[in-house]
């Protein structure tokens, strides 16, 4: 395992490249190219890889609950969000929620 | 320094985005904890870094002993966002009253949160006061961010098991609903699927490197789709 704080201080610096990048290349490209949308493809699927990872084959805790009823969970905060006023925060805390109940009951 | 306009800034930030925020932050703090890394990665991470989706990659990839390598890349492809979202913001924080170097400071501020806000906002203030008031909005969401990562840390240390589960699945649960309610086109609606799926495959072929493969993979998949759909209706 790679020292985490040196790790950290890579991930750091790599993650202001784009920044600083960004501010030296700005009025000089066009952020609409193929390159940004291809950007743009890589981060989503990046995130929704990971997250699906976590939630279908997790390590730690999370693996001593079921699978299903982590989807579940997730179903029931989605359902909660555009049932109760689109509201992030009360998505979230019910399917937090749910999978707490869920996994107790079991 | 506009001292008004940061102060406009922060307690912009310290409203209902502020709130969700600190929804997924305590989730990263709560996983950090179970994932055995220290509380000062929370914090230092949230300051330094600042992009929850890569610091939760940086975490996860670690606990799972990936290479250094492909950790870092993974990160700086997650975080890649950030150069079309600072070029964008740029015209609409410029004044001639600043020098260059504050430009490549305040750039620490981009991220999802504060550049959503500063774009829509920015417009409609004082030119000169734009830089101050997305420096308020980082420093309040920021400050948001450290504060709701170490409580998470130290919550999901001290309660049992059985609501510790419930904490450490707030930052999945957060990123399955944001983004599947955010999903605003059809490209980032095909990306989704295909990182959703790329992510568990590759994670039973090669476990250290499937998050950096789904990325790369599942992206440039759905950036083919995307074209081939795109040439199909041309």
């Amino acid at each position: 395992m790679p020292d985490i704080w040196l790790l950290l201080l890579l991930c750091a610096l790599g993650t202001y490249a784009s920044r600083g990048l960004g501010v030296l290349l700005s009025g000089r490209i066009s952020v609409n190219g193929d390159l940004f949308t291809w950007v743009t493809c890589v981060t989503y699927a990046m995130i929704a890889g990971l997250v699906m990872r976590i939630i279908v084959m997790p390590s730690g805790l999370l693996a001593t609950s079921l699978v299903w009823h982590r989807l579940l969970a997730c179903v029931l905060g989605l359902a909660a969000y555009y049932v109760l006023r689109r509201n992030l925060l009360v998505a979230v805390g019910v399917g937090a929620g749910s999978l707490i109940i869920l996994n107790y009951l079991r | 320094m506009h001292s008004a306009a940061f102060r406009t800034g922060v307690r912009e930030a310290l409203g209902v985005p502020g709130a969700v925020l600190a929804a997924s932050y305590l989730g990263f703090g709560a996983l950090a904890y179970s994932s055995g890394v220290p509380v000062w990665i929370v914090i230092v991470s949230t300051i330094t870094v600042w992009a929850l989706p890569g610091q939760l990659v940086m975490v996860d990839m670690w606990q799972i002993g990936a290479p250094l390598i492909a950790i870092l890349l993974a990160v700086m492809l997650t975080n890649a966002r950030f150069l079309p979202m600072t070029v964008t913001l740029m015209p609409v924080i410029r004044h001639r009253a600043h020098r260059a170097w504050v430009y490549y400071a305040v750039a620490q501020c981009v991220a999802m949160s504060s550049w959503v806000i500063c774009m829509r906002r920015g417009p409609e203030m004082p030119e000169e006061e734009r830089v101050a008031f997305l420096c308020g909005l980082a420093f309040g969401f920021i400050a948001v961010g450290v504060c709701a990562g170490s409580v998470g840390y130290y919550i999901a240390e001290s309660i049992p098991a059985v609501l510790q589960i419930g904490m450490v699945f707030l930052a999945p649960v957060y990123f399955v609903v944001f983004l599947i309610v955010e999903i605003r086109s059809r490209l980032t609606a095909i990306a989704l699927a295909c990182g959703g799926i790329a992510g568990p495959l590759f994670y039973l072929v090669t476990p250290q490197w499937s998050v950096l493969l789904a990325g790369f993979i599942g992206g440039t998949l759905a950036f083919a789709i995307h074209k081939s759909l795109e040439r199909a209706r041309a």
